[in-house]
């Protein structure tokens, strides 16, 4: 299975818009994502957009990468709202479980 | 002494039974109105391996007059763990892992061993006596035991990342803590089932695997009754548990952070 939508996006960007490589851009997105508790594959947009204006800020400044906060406030703005939870996600699934429909 | 000791022995494994029993008939009432796979496979894991297991592997030790019954309550309650144990293996595949390959390999693994250890079992001795020896026995009981330790595992693992989730406003702290207290549910049961093993393994003969005869057996009660406690907790939550979590925001309304 392939890289959700949203991280597909953030790390386009990232790599464009920053001198990050991409595997670079791709791994930094990665790690901002795992702090946040979540992943690649599964990562939806309005999770991102948390990522991006809580997370990722903190990660680019550590590689260096200056005006990190404008330019994930940047993207947050302007990431596609390209996804929604998935209702086999665990978390909808432990949600129904305790009658939380 | 032990008749004033049973009812202590025996509470522990009695409400872990009742409690599964109860929950899982509730989720399967649930998988009924949803349809949805996950329901319908924790529901049977929880009413078979947990509920009626117990209870029949019970009533063959205990309760059978002669040994035609008792071996006709063993033949029962093996197939209610194991097809619990199978459910449980598929419900913790297709929500923590369902596009793993080695998660699917693992599930039919454990499935095969299961109903091969159940069949040669009723086609050798047809439970009238029961054989707690030999690799046909012990990959069926490492199916049961280790259904509830990848549970375990993996819901703990999906704990700590929902813990994460819950500090940035991502996930509801009530939520998160529901997978802590299903892999704690889970460990409880893992810890019944290495208790049987280990008494197998001294010699026990006794068709629960020693679970009442011993000293062993108030640590299993022990058991028994935090893994109820737990899985009642994560399913039917009181209020005064719920509201616990009640004072801590979520950050972010589910749906949408924009604006």
């Amino acid at each position: 299975m392939g890289q959700a939508r949203s991280f597909e996006w953030v790390a386009d960007a990232l790599e464009r818009e920053t001198d990050l490589a991409r595997l670079e851009a791709r791994g930094t997105v990665r790690l901002a994502l795992k702090r946040a508790g979540l992943e690649a594959r599964t990562v939806t947009s309005w999770q991102m957009q948390v990522v991006l204006r809580r997370v990722l800020p903190e990660e680019l400044r550590r590689r260096g990468v200056e005006q990190g906060n404008a330019l994930c406030e940047r993207l947050a703005a302007h990431l596609p709202d390209s996804e929604t939870s998935d209702a086999n996600a665990p978390e909808a699934v432990f949600r129904r479980l305790a009658g939380e429909l | 002494m032990k008749t004033r000791m049973d009812p202590v022995r025996t509470i522990g494994v009695l409400a872990f039974a009742v409690a599964s029993f109860l929950v899982g008939a509730r989720l399967l009432l649930l998988a009924r109105r949803t349809r949805e796979l996950p329901e319908l496979a924790v529901g049977l894991a929880l009413v078979l391996a947990g509920g009626a297991g117990y209870a029949l592997m019970f009533a063959s030790a205990r309760l059978a007059p002669e040994p035609a019954t008792a071996g006709a309550f063993a033949a029962l309650g093996a197939l209610s763990l194991n097809a619990g144990a199978v459910s449980l293996w598929f419900f913790t595949w297709r929500v923590f892992r369902p596009e793993s390959a080695w998660a699917a390999v693992l599930v039919a693994a454990a499935a095969a061993a299961a109903g091969s250890s159940y069949l040669h079992e009723l086609l050798t001795t047809g439970f009238a006596f029961r054989s707690f020896q030999g690799v046909w026995y012990w990959s069926g009981f490492a199916a049961r035991l280790l259904c509830f330790g990848w549970a375990a595992l993996e819901s703990l693992r999906y704990w700590a990342m929902m813990r994460r989730r819950a500090r940035l406003g991502l996930a509801e702290p009530l939520l998160a803590n529901r997978f802590l207290l299903w892999a704690l549910a889970a460990a409880g049961a893992v810890a019944i089932w290495a208790v049987v093993g280990w008494n197998l393994l001294q010699g026990s003969n006794q068709p629960t695997g020693g679970l009442f005869e011993n000293d062993a057996a108030l640590l299993v009660s022990g058991f028994g009754l935090a893994s109820a406690l737990a899985l009642w907790l994560a399913f039917f939550p009181p209020l005064a548990y719920r509201r616990r979590f009640d004072a801590v925001p979520l950050a972010a309304a589910r749906g949408g952070v924009r604006g």
